[in-house]
Formats: structure tokens, sequence, C-alpha cells
């Protein structure tokens, strides 16, 4: 017992203290000392874990961090993106947001994807950014309104629709440089990561729209979700209009073109149900012991 | 949720120090890496229950990652079980009218774990498995089959398949046990909906293991060739719940 008493507090304390040293480290990197002279001693170079896995999600939890970025990462990553709407996805805008943050040129080594790390990281941020706003309670209330609707009356497919034009809406800024963007992304190696995040976009659309399918359905309006945001991207970029209203009309017509194939794929599906139902008891009444 | 404004606060003041950012960015999601889970259970100190006086046990990845195979597995499973009653029955009644209060009692309970399974499944954001219609396809022919072979191959069915479904919901009860055990080591306890969780796995395994009981009593031992038979359904099932828990 009294081994016990002894060994307890030290069990719940020993994990925490290493911890909280590496991250005060981590801290006075980045923000007391402006500039490090060697970054890379104290962080780690190595490709971050990426693969943003769903798991178990329990409002009485914290949700898992999607990506494990160091800090120094998402400082020089943070503040490159302030340089992308004029330089692009690019080396340079890397550089000028290290030299913002208060680190050498050579820090972006940091970033072993380097351009794509940036692509990554923007999408990351806008998706968080996204779920800000939904659960800050705001945007859904906006779209509402615009509708004339109370905010209980829309349907999960209006909310999946507004979602997905706020969230085209938020690439607007980058415009121009987007088309680059999606060729980087369309690269062979880079492809399973884009899309992954792909994926974890039109999960977390359709799960803040509160879209509860839990048969295979989840994975058809998943992959809905995921091709009309991809073909809607490539559509803005060519977007004169100023508020994207053309690919607004776009993002319409590939909802109303989703409508009509899964109403037709549900009629199939009912009529072969309803016929093989047929067969089974037209036997079974003939005495067939099927 | 409970640590993350902590995270946020954090993150926001690194950045407000490091970049004045041009555009808001919320970086909960991005916790730095110093934030190892595992390592994370310092956090539960500072988040207490609302009601209860002991602090939140934290689950860490590898836990998450056993719930969520775990109810991936059990909404497979019971997807399953209702759709082998529900091809075993009418031939079963058909031959043995006085079986269908058993057949009906039985499905009725299984379409109540499959709806609580449902419900768990999109609460917690859980991907249901990508095989579910292979599994319905080979569901329905096994009870077909099985009941097409007679009542006591349907029965020895129930019994090879409520024997591996029971020891599968025994194992995840037994685990969430020693989640239990780790936590009043560290003067923690589990959440409200772990705990309603255990108890709800508990009672579905008593009244899976009860279709057993049901099963031998109505014979199924007597099954012509028992043995090839029960053995092909039990590893059919631990395959089924192999796949169903990475896939």
């Amino acid at each position: 017992m009294a081994y016990l008493t002894r060994t307890l507090p030290k069990r719940v304390f020993t994990p925490s203290l290493p911890q909280s040293i590496r991250q005060t480290r981590a801290i006075t990197i980045t923000t007391l000392q402006p500039t490090p002279t060697r970054p890379t001693q104290t962080t780690r170079t190595s490709k971050p874990r990426q693969l943003p896995q769903r798991t178990y999600h329990s409002a009485l939890h914290a949700r898992l961090p999607d990506h494990s970025y160091t800090n120094s990462q998402t400082a020089i990553l943070t503040s490159a993106l302030a340089h992308v709407p004029a330089h692009g996805f690019t080396a340079t805008a890397l550089t000028l947001g290290a030299r913002d943050a208060g680190f050498l040129d050579v820090s972006v080594q940091l970033l072993p994807r380097a351009e794509f790390d940036l692509i990554l990281f923007w999408l990351a941020s806008r998706r968080g950014l996204l779920r800000g706003q939904v659960e800050e309670g705001g945007l859904f209330r906006r779209i509402a309104a615009e509708k004339g609707k109370d905010i209980h009356e829309l349907s999960v497919e209006e909310r999946v629709r507004g979602l997905i034009l706020e969230r085209l809406r938020m690439n607007a800024e980058v415009k121009g440089v987007w088309q680059d963007a999606l060729a980087q992304m369309s690269l062979l190696a880079n492809i399973p990561l884009s899309l992954t995040e792909l994926h974890a976009l039109a999960s977390d659309i359709l799960t803040l729209s509160g879209d509860d399918a839990v048969d295979a359905t989840w994975y058809t309006r998943r992959l809905a979700v995921s091709a009309i945001y991809a073909s809607a991207e490539v559509v803005m970029t060519r977007d004169p209009t100023p508020d994207l209203v053309e690919t607004e009309a776009f993002v319409e017509r590939r909802f109303e073109d989703r409508k009509v194939i899964a109403d037709k794929l549900i009629g199939i599906g009912q009529c072969a149900g309803f016929g093989w139902n047929t067969a089974i008891g037209l036997g079974r009444s003939w005495g067939l012991k099927i | 949720m409970l640590s993350s404004p902590i995270l946020r606060r954090c993150a926001l003041t690194h950045c407000r120090h490091s970049a004045p950012a041009a555009t808001p960015i919320f970086l909960d999601f991005l916790a730095p890496s110093t934030f190892k889970h595992g390592q994370c259970r310092q956090a539960s100190t500072t988040a207490g229950t609302p009601g209860g006086s002991k602090p939140l046990y934290v689950l860490s990845k590898e836990q998450r990652e056993f719930m969520d195979s775990a109810l991936r597995v059990n909404q497979a499973g019971e997807i399953a079980a209702t759709l082998i009653y529900k091809a075993q029955t009418p031939q079963i009644v058909r031959s043995y009218p006085h079986l269908r209060p058993l057949m009906k009692h039985m499905y009725d309970q299984e379409a109540g774990h499959l709806k609580t399974f449902n419900h768990l499944i999109a609460k917690h954001q859980i991907r249901p498995t990508a095989m579910s219609p292979a599994w319905e396809v080979a569901a329905t022919f096994l009870g077909w089959s099985t009941a097409a072979l007679g009542r006591e191959a349907a029965m020895a069915c129930t019994e090879a398949v409520e024997t591996e479904i029971g020891s599968h919901y025994n194992d995840q009860v037994r685990e969430i046990l020693s989640w239990e055990a780790d936590a009043e080591r560290r003067g923690e306890e589990l959440d409200e909906e772990l705990k309603e969780m255990l108890a709800t796995f508990r009672r579905i395994r008593d009244e899976e293991l009860e279709h057993l009981d049901h099963a031998v009593a109505n014979d199924s031992k007597e099954a012509k060739p028992y043995d090839p038979l029960v053995d092909v359904i039990r590893f059919g099932c631990r395959a089924a719940i192999k796949i169903s828990e990475k896939v």
C-alpha cells in the first residue's frame, strides 16, 4: 500500500514533465528567439505523419490532431500563406514566409515536401476554418437566411451544397494560382495525399451537415461530394465572375445530375428487389422448398 | 473538445508572436506534435466531469482505434445476424410452425441490436464497413442454405455464429474493463458514454448467448455433418470479423 502511494503521483506526473519541457522549448524557438541559428537541431525534419484518419469520435474527448506538423513548420507555413496570392504555391512564398516568421532562408528544408506541404497546409487549414465556422453556428444560419428559411428547415443536401460553395469561396483569393496547385496535386507521387485530403474534406462536409448514413451510402455520398467539389474547383479557376456566380450555377447543375443518377439507381434497385421477392414468393406458393 | 481551448490558445499566442497572419487560421486540428497522445495524460487532470469529482479518463489513439474497429465489426455482425434469421425463418416456420415465436423473438432482438449499433456508428462518426454488400449476400446465402438443410442445420448455424459473436463481445467487454481498471489505478473514471457502452455490450452478449442456448435446446447438435458445418461457419465468421476490423 505504501509502495502504491509512493508510486502513484509519480506515474501521473512523469509523462507530463518531459512534455512540458519540450513544449516550452518548441515555443521558445518560435517566439522568444526571433532568429534561431540552428532550428534543425531541435525539431524533427522527418516527414510529418500525414493521413488524417478518422477514428472514434466522442463529444467528451478532444479531437485528435489530423496532422503532426511541428511548431516551427506550422509557423513557417502560416506566414507563407500570406504570400501565396502574390507568389503562388512556390518555394518563393515559403522562403518569404520563413523570413517573416524569423527563420533563416535555409529552414524551408524543415518541410520535406516543399511546395506540396504548403498546398496541403492550405487545404487542411481551410478545412479547419470551415469546421470552425460551422461549429460557431454562424454559417448555417447565414445559409438559411439567404434561402429565407429557418435553420432547422435546411435539408442535409442544402447544407452540403452551402458548405461546398463556402469552401470554394475560400479559394477565391488564390484563384489565380490555384491551377498550379491542382497541377502539383495531380503529380503521381502527390496523388494519394491529395485524395486523402479530398476525402477528409468530403467527410467533414457531410458530417457537419448532419448526414447519418451507416451503410454503403456512406461511401457513395462521400464519393459524390468529392467529385462535385473537385470538378467545381477546376471550373472555379476559369470563372471570371467576381462572386463565383458561374461556379455556383455549375454546382447547382451537378447536384441536379447527382439526384437524377441517384433516383435511377434507387429505381433499378427497387425494381430488381421487387422482381426477386415476387419470384421467391411465387416459388413458395407453388410448394417449392425455398 | 476539453483540451482544444488550451491548444488553440497556445497555438494562437504562438501565431501572434511569430507572424501576423493575414487570414484567421484554426490550428486546433494542427496541434503541434509535442502533444503526443499517450503522453497527454496530464490533460485529464484539468478536465473534470461536470457532476463527478474524479477526472475523466482520456482515451489514447490506440484505444480510439480499438473502439473504431469494434463498433464497425459489431454493426456488420448485427447486419449479418438479422439477415441470417430473416433468410432462415420462412423455411423453418413452414416445416416447424411451433418455432415461429422463437425465430421472431431472436430476429427482433437482433434487429434491436442493429438499431443500437447504427445509432452508435452515426454518433461516433465511424466509417461503416465497405464490405457490407458482400456480407449481406453471404449472410443471406448462409441463412437460406442452412435452413434448406433442415432445422438441425439451421440451429447448428445459429450455434456457430452466436458462439463466435458471443466470444467477440466478451473480448470487447474485457478490453473496456481493463481500461476501467487502468482508470481506477490513475484515480480517474471512464466517461458516461463508455460506461453506457459497456453495459450495452454486456446486455447484447448475454442475449446472443441466450440464442446459443435456444439453438442447443432445439437439437443443433443433431445436425448431420455437425463438425465440418460448424467449423466452416465459425471460420467464416472469424475471417469476416478480421476483415471488417480493417476495411
